[in-house]
């Protein structure tokens, strides 16, 4: 059995920089290959000397293949200089809605980085490393299972969280490993919420960065997002909204849309141009990658087309009058427009900023939600009385989808990445406590092995598991033999076990008894009443093919649909002596069924019995 | 393992069955009644033929279907009937484009039928009742849906396990957005289907043929239906026609199917009017379901060729449709209705069905058309040369038909390596060279059934060492080399993975056997250890609280009125027994 070893080049008890390296046996694999927002030196990027040893070799030999979840920079930031600067020839996998948008992140996020250093930073990747890079790119569907090589297999399942984000299993033998990436449990405005089937992985990696919230309800959330908004350009505010181009943005999008249509609102509402346009037309491209009910209307009416939101001109819109509302990337107040725009509203008390995401350490949206009020931007002091909101419209599970996925999937074992160390502690006990699971939460760098128990292998022909799974389509309960040759395990039909090996049937009869009220009907009168409560049950009941036979006055019979079992209830009147040493006639219903036929059968009708007791004729 | 082949002409349907598993492949509308209908029963609505997959077998017995395209779809819809009154348990497999376009597709039709019968219900040629033409009504739309609540889509490259017995995956086809081929493992076979088959570019994503080879039978499929027309060829044609009409003052319809190639010509005949600098000659589609067709085809960008791929990925949308309608140059409408009589006047070209032009729009025209020589269809679809319309002078035949040819399917079985090779004997009217195939082809006549012979296969269940350390195994008396043992609990498969769990709570309303023989002593003793108190041995009956046990040499009676006492005494009957 190969065993596992996992270890967190990035986003261990830490969100950023994604990447987390996976073995089983010898197949190695890198789940995400993301960048650090926090960070402008080196520890942006995960630490890829810690695969090489720090010799001057390629990622190659080490790797067998690359995966990203989702277009996130945090997943897939540091791609470009893994595969062109470090070096790494191998296939990368991805789904196709990450494949085209990942890129465009990956060049904004060049410009930025190379503008802001003016031009120190000297050795960053550049634009024709983008395009190397994504030429190593593989498209990944849905479902759709990959064979790496004769050993290594990858599958993808639907995540939620932004478009195109998949989680992904991987399977060498009998081993596998889940890694979630980022992905979201409840369905929202504009994506389904996260699937896969009961795979039983032996490792669940899963990211874990509201691990100890469980946030109020979607709804009250999005109405108190709306009612601030609302209330700031009531007042003349402006209200600043920083998102990613891409994904909580169109959420958001949608959202106020609707309200600005249903309260009748012309208060101006802008998106800052560039990706957003873009981004539009990559919902619509991808709408099987939205959720039921988008798909469902988007021949007659494309939710993406909005009919408020303009583009933000900065010329115009910046320093206009009156109030707005304004979509502004990037969402962390690291660079660009929404850093730009913060600069200029930031210092009117009436105006409002809504951070609906998380921030990471070291941007400057992150030092304003920690209560920081004074800024140096461009050497000049600013004292900021802008309105701070944080609302968490970030998509990802809870506490509660997160042991949702627990349940949903089955693992061995599960192991925390993507939070904050004190919160996926706390989790992992619980998962711990809760369902027995072992849990993982290690630091960067720090290895995890997991030993896998050998499996015992049994052999079944494959009639009787269709026998035994009917048409259940992936659990059924069953009683078979399993015999053992000295070679191998087999599971057989009990008659054919029998017959094999010479070995008699043991029969077992199950019996119970009903006792009647005192009366004078004799076993007769009762079995001839008693027929006719049964003909009215059975119907449509486990025993709707069972044929009653015989015609013995005091008892019935019903033949199994083959004949070879037979059920009865005879009815007897005991004679008896009481305490005092009187007659005494007992009246009872014997209930007698073979094992060999359904257990529920005989205890229907003892429970028949003991019903048809209450209405006895005297 | 037996193959019938279900299908009455070349469109395929065949029935594979084993004693525990029922698979139906495809299942296809044919037209042709429809023009037989027109030309010898005037006055009878229109009728379809669908196979007749339930002189075969009883519907209700198949296990799963698997399509591999709209066309091959359209037939199941009318088996949902029987299928709810029984509450079918079986599951229709299809990719998510294919369910989409059939969506589409099969609304047109029926719609299409449903205007044709009341016309000529409403008409006064019909003062004595309508005939009876051979063939099917439309389907209501009830059961269209019901149809379709059955289907769970899948995607290329993704197995399905059926129940431990099979699995089948499906593999592009490069026919039309979303179709496939399936390989299909039964037992120790290999089956790769294949149909509607495709190496040529098209709109659709490349088609996977490494995935099919090595299997044990091959069954062939869907060849191109006018072997003597080049597809390319076919387009030139077409285009020097479109030109040569609208030059001289005419228009053209084309009478297509709502997608598959026609999105490709929608396309190439715009360019080329625009090419010849005659720009201004508006374009229609017009059907009930053009937008939803149109719409359709610009959001499965993963099922594209890779040029479409790449044109998705700017974003752009993969077909300039949108562009084309954006530009006026292309308009939709649902119907000829919306005040549209105008356009008939000035030179245009139409797109709209139906191609047998026995319904719909290319009814309606043809009609109208009759009389007037400048006008002319182009019948781009396959399948209907022998329509008499075809012999009209206004009506010029160039089936642009992307299927393989004699030669293509003969050069993919030397490829494919199949041990056998299986094909309808339909196919050898178009195609009579196949029988010169490298591999033989075993010829099946409609409704011939074959066995072929298959071993039964062995699965592997998983089981925790813990799990199966709860099965106690003794030796057998003629065997002592062998050990047998009661084994109760739950059998799971996920990913065609069997696993077992003892979870031995749910079980008890499953037919349990067991064997063997036990002592009085032995039980006795098993049931005190098992916690049972106030034990008494008489004979042959253990006495116990509320009850007793009767002990035989081959039968056992227990006696207790508490369904659970029962249960934990049987428990203890299980670990006494011996061989
Ligand atoms: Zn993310």
């Amino acid at each position: 059995m190969p065993d596992i070893r996992i270890v967190p080049l990035g986003a261990g008890q830490d969100v950023g920089r994604s990447c987390i390296l996976v073995s089983i046996g010898n197949k190695n694999v890198m789940f995400d290959c993301g960048m650090h927002m926090g960070y402008q030196d080196a520890r942006r990027f995960p630490d890829f000397n810690y695969i090489t040893g720090g010799d001057q070799t390629t990622l190659t030999p080490h790797i067998d293949a690359v995966i990203i979840s989702h277009f996130h920079l945090d997943h897939c930031g540091a791609l470009p200089y893994m595969s062109e600067q470090v070096g790494y020839e191998g296939p990368i996998y991805m789904t196709m809605p990450t494949k085209v948008i990942c890129p465009i992140l990956l060049e904004d996020f060049r410009k930025v980085v190379t503008k802001r250093s003016a031009g120190a930073e000297t050795n960053f990747f550049t634009s024709e490393m983008i395009k190397n890079c994504m030429r190593k790119v593989e498209i990944v569907g849905l479902h759709q299972v990959i064979n790496v090589d004769d050993e290594l297999s990858i599958k993808a399942y639907y995540a939620g969280h932004v478009l195109g984000a998949a989680m992904f299993k991987i399977t060498v033998g009998d081993e596998s490993v889940l890694y979630t990436g980022d992905f979201n449990m409840t369905p929202d405005r504009h994506l389904g919420a996260a699937w896969a089937d009961r795979c039983k992985p032996t490792v669940l990696i899963s990211e874990s960065t509201y691990a100890t919230t469980i946030r109020d309800s979607k709804r009250s959330r999005e109405r108190d997002f709306l009612k601030k908004i609302h209330r700031c350009v009531e007042n003349g505010g402006k209200v600043l909204i920083p998102v990613f181009a891409l994904g909580r943005a169109q959420e958001l999008c949608i959202l106020l849309e609707q309200y600005w249509d249903r309260m009748k609102l012309n208060v101006p509402v802008y998106f800052t141009a560039g990706l957003a346009e873009k981004a539009t037309n990559y919902y619509k491209l991808f709408v099987n990658w939205t959720n039921e009910k988008i798909k469902s209307s988007f021949v007659e009416r494309n939710l993406f087309d909005f009919k408020y939101i303009k583009a933000f001109q900065k010329e115009i819109h910046m320093n206009q009058s009156g109030p707005q509302v304004c979509f502004a990337t990037p969402g962390m107040l690291h660079a660009g427009m929404s850093l730009e725009i913060f600069q200029n509203w930031c210092t009117d008390e009436k105006n409002c900023i809504i951070m609906p995401g998380y921030c990471v350490a070291g941007t400057v949206g992150h030092r304003l939600l920690h209560g920081e009020r004074h800024f140096k931007f461009n050497g000049v002091n600013v004292t900021s009385r802008i309105k701070v909101e944080y609302m968490s419209f970030s998509a990802h599970a809870d506490a509660k989808g997160i042991m949702q996925i627990i349940k949903m999937t089955e693992p061995k074992n599960v192991m925390f990445v993507h939070g904050e160390a004190a919160k996926m502690e706390f989790l992992a006990k619980k998962v711990q406590k809760d369902m027995g699971l072992p849990c993982f939460t290690p630091a960067n760098g720090e290895t995890v092995n997991i030993s896998c128990p050998p499996q015992i292998k049994v052999k079944i022909e494959s009639d009787l598991a269709r026998k035994i799974m009917k048409r259940s389509l992936n659990r059924a309960a069953f009683h078979a033999a399993l015999v053992n040759d000295g070679n191998e395990l087999e599971l057989l039909h009990p008659d054919v076990a029998m017959k094999k090996l010479k070995v008699k049937q043991h029969h077992f009869q199950m019996n119970t008894s009903v006792n009647l009220p005192e009366g004078n009907s004799t076993p007769e009168q009762i079995i001839v009443s008693l027929r006719l409560l049964i003909k009215t049950y059975i119907d449509g009941s486990l025993m709707e093919k069972w044929v009653p036979v015989g015609n013995m006055m005091n008892s019935i019979e019903l033949a199994s649909p083959d004949m070879s079992q037979t059920i009865s209830i005879v009815a007897e009147k005991l004679k008896t002596f009481d305490t005092f040493g009187n007659h005494k006639s007992e009246r009872v219903l014997k209930v007698t069924w073979p094992l060999s036929v359904d257990d529920e059968i005989g205890i229907l009708l003892s429970r028949l019995s003991k019903e048809f007791a209450l209405v006895v004729p005297r | 393992m037996e193959l019938t082949n279900i299908s009455s002409n070349t469109s395929p349907c065949w029935l594979l069955r084993t004693e525990s598993i029922v698979i139906l492949a495809d299942c296809c509308l044919d037209f042709s009644s429809l023009i037989y209908s027109r030309h010898h029963h005037k006055t009878c609505p229109p009728r379809v033929l669908v196979p007749n997959v339930h002189q075969y077998v009883d519907l209700y017995e198949i296990d799963v279907i698997i399509v591999s395209n709209y066309h091959t779809f359209a037939g199941l819809p009318w088996m949902s009937k029987s299928w709810k009154e029984k509450d079918w348990g079986g599951v229709i497999y299809c990719t998510l484009p294919t369910l989409e376009f059939t969506k589409i597709y099969v609304q047109e039709i029926g719609l299409y039928m449903e205007e044709v019968e009341n016309e000529l219900r409403n008409s006064e040629l019909t003062d004595k009742p309508l005939g009876n033409m051979p063939g099917e009504k439309m389907v209501e739309q009830e059961q269209v849906d019901a149809c379709f609540s059955y289907v769970k889509t899948i995607n290329y490259g993704e197995p399905i396990d059926l129940f431990g017995i099979a699995s089948v995956i499906a593999h592009s086809s490069g026919f039309c957005i979303g179709s496939c081929n399936w390989m299909i493992e039964i037992y120790d076979k290999k089956i790769a289907y294949i149909c509607d088959h495709t190496s040529l570019k098209t709109h659709a994503s490349r088609v996977d043929t490494k995935a099919l080879k090595d299997s044990d039978i091959l069954i062939l499929n869907g060849l191109k239906s006018c072997p003597g027309f080049s597809p390319d060829r076919s387009v030139n044609d077409a285009c020097a026609t479109l030109d040569e009409t609208v030059k001289r003052g005419g228009s053209v319809m084309f009478p297509v199917y709502p997608t598959g190639v026609m999105l490709d010509l929608l396309e190439i005949f715009i360019d080329y009017l625009a090419q010849m600098g005659r720009g201004h000659i508006p374009f229609y589609f017009i059907s009930p379901i053009a937008k939803a067709a149109l719409a359709h085809a610009q959001i499965y960008p993963e099922a594209l060729s890779e040029a479409k791929k790449e044109k998705a990925s700017l974003p752009q949308f993969p077909f300039d449709h949108d562009l084309a309608i954006e530009k006026g140059k292309l308009k939709i409408y649902e119907d000829t209705n919306e005040g549209l009589s105008a356009i008939f006047r000035g030179p245009a070209v139409f797109f709209g069905g139906h191609p047998s032009m026995e319904l719909g729009l290319a009814r309606k025209l043809g009609k109208d058309w009759a009389n007037n020589p400048k006008n002319k269809f182009i019948v781009t679809e396959c399948g209907f040369q022998n329509n008499t319309f075809a012999g009209r002078l206004n009506v010029k035949h160039a089936p642009v038909d992307t299927r393989m040819t004699t030669t293509g399917a003969k050069l993919m079985v030397q490829e494919l390596k199949p041990k056998e090779l299986v094909i309808c004997q339909a196919i050898l009217h178009t195609h009579p060279k196949l029988r010169e195939s490298v591999i033989p082809p075993r010829i099946f006549h409609p409704g011939k059934t074959h066995d072929f012979s298959s071993f039964k296969t062995y699965r592997d269940v998983k089981m925790d060492v813990s799990a199966a350390s709860k099965v106690t195994l003794q030796p057998t008396p003629g065997r002592p080399d062998v050990c047998v043992g009661p084994i109760s609990g739950t059998l799971n498969i996920s990913n065609g993975q069997f696993r077992f769990t003892t979870d031995y709570e749910g079980t008890s309303n499953i037919e349990q056997k067991l064997w063997g023989a036990m002592t009085v002593e032995g039980l006795a003793k098993q049931l005190r250890l098992d916690g049972f108190k106030n034990i008494k041995v008489k004979g042959r009956k253990i006495m116990l609280d509320g009850g007793f046990v009767q002990l035989g040499t081959q039968s056992t009676h227990i006696h207790h009125d508490s369904n659970s006492v029962r249960r934990k005494i049987l428990l203890s009957c299980r670990k006494t027994l011996t061989p």
